[in-house]
């Protein structure tokens, strides 16, 4: 696929110090979600997979089951 | 081949960070669960196309957004048609309760563009390294780079600090002597 290419942005860095403080800001945006619990329909869902395999596991959206087109580019 | 035990332990370690980068790209945490979970389920499918010794986490990263770019920007769009702090409340999961300290930081991530939001998530809170974003989002690692910096400086314009000395207490409250010293001198 075709890659893109942005122009080199316009404005210098940022100081160091500002880009330190949104650094840490960001990264508590993380903690914050990995802190809170994890629904347990994910282990229920792995288990399930585990178990009986992919029968009676629908994705939201379809029946897609392979995973051939949204995992291909990551398996080159 | 069956997916092994340890490549379910191996999912289910990542699940966190899917569900973050699931919340930064759909912005409603119901449908990012949806998406989490599709994820799984479409990257046990492909199990045996995984790499050993690769990043499982730029994998399940790619299978995301490639299924949130086909199946869920519609929705994506509809809540962008919110004002910007209607979008920051759906930045957290309804466990998380939210903090207070992070809202003018969720507030300016919901203005900033899909690509910038997403490239400033990935390096800057989950700590994916500039090649591997560049890999997850098919694009240059310039590109990359490019899109932190513009989304860097966007945020901070939004959040109205543009000087050291407006971030306040908490920025010295890090108790990093590093730091501490650099405000001094600032």
């Amino acid at each position: 696929m075709e890659r893109t290419q942005e122009p080199a942005a316009q404005k210098p860095p940022l100081e160091e110090k500002l880009q330190l403080h949104l650094g840490d800001k960001l990264k508590m945006l993380f903690a914050e979600t990995a802190r809170s619990p994890m629904p347990d329909r994910f282990a229920s869902l792995l288990d399930q997979l585990e178990s009986v395999g992919l029968k009676g596991v629908q994705p939201r959206n379809g029946p897609k089951h392979d995973g051939a087109d949204d995992s291909s580019e990551a398996c080159k | 081949m069956t997916p092994t035990a340890e490549f379910k332990t191996a999912l289910l370690a990542q699940v966190a960070q899917l569900r973050f980068f699931a919340l930064s790209l759909t912005n409603m945490p119901d449908r990012a669960d949806d998406l989490v979970q599709e994820t799984l389920i479409k990257a046990w499918a492909a199990s045996n196309r995984f790499q050993e010794g690769t990043s499982i986490r730029a994998w399940l990263f790619t299978i995301m957004r490639n299924t949130f770019y086909s199946d869920y920007r519609k929705a994506r769009r509809e809540v962008q048609d919110t004002d910007g702090e209607e979008a920051a409340k759906l930045m957290s999961y309804p466990e998380q309760g939210g903090c207070l300290d992070l809202q003018d930081l969720k507030i300016a991530l919901a203005q900033l563009s899909e690509d910038h939001r997403e490239a400033i998530l990935l390096v800057g809170a989950s700590g994916v390294s500039y090649e591997e974003a560049a890999a997850i989002c098919d694009c240059a690692v310039g590109t990359i780079k490019s899109r932190v910096n513009r989304a860097r400086q966007k945020l901070m314009e939004l959040m109205g600090i543009d000087a050291p000395e407006e971030i306040g207490g908490e920025f010295l409250a890090a108790g990093d002597p590093l730091r501490v010293a650099m405000a001094q001198t600032g």
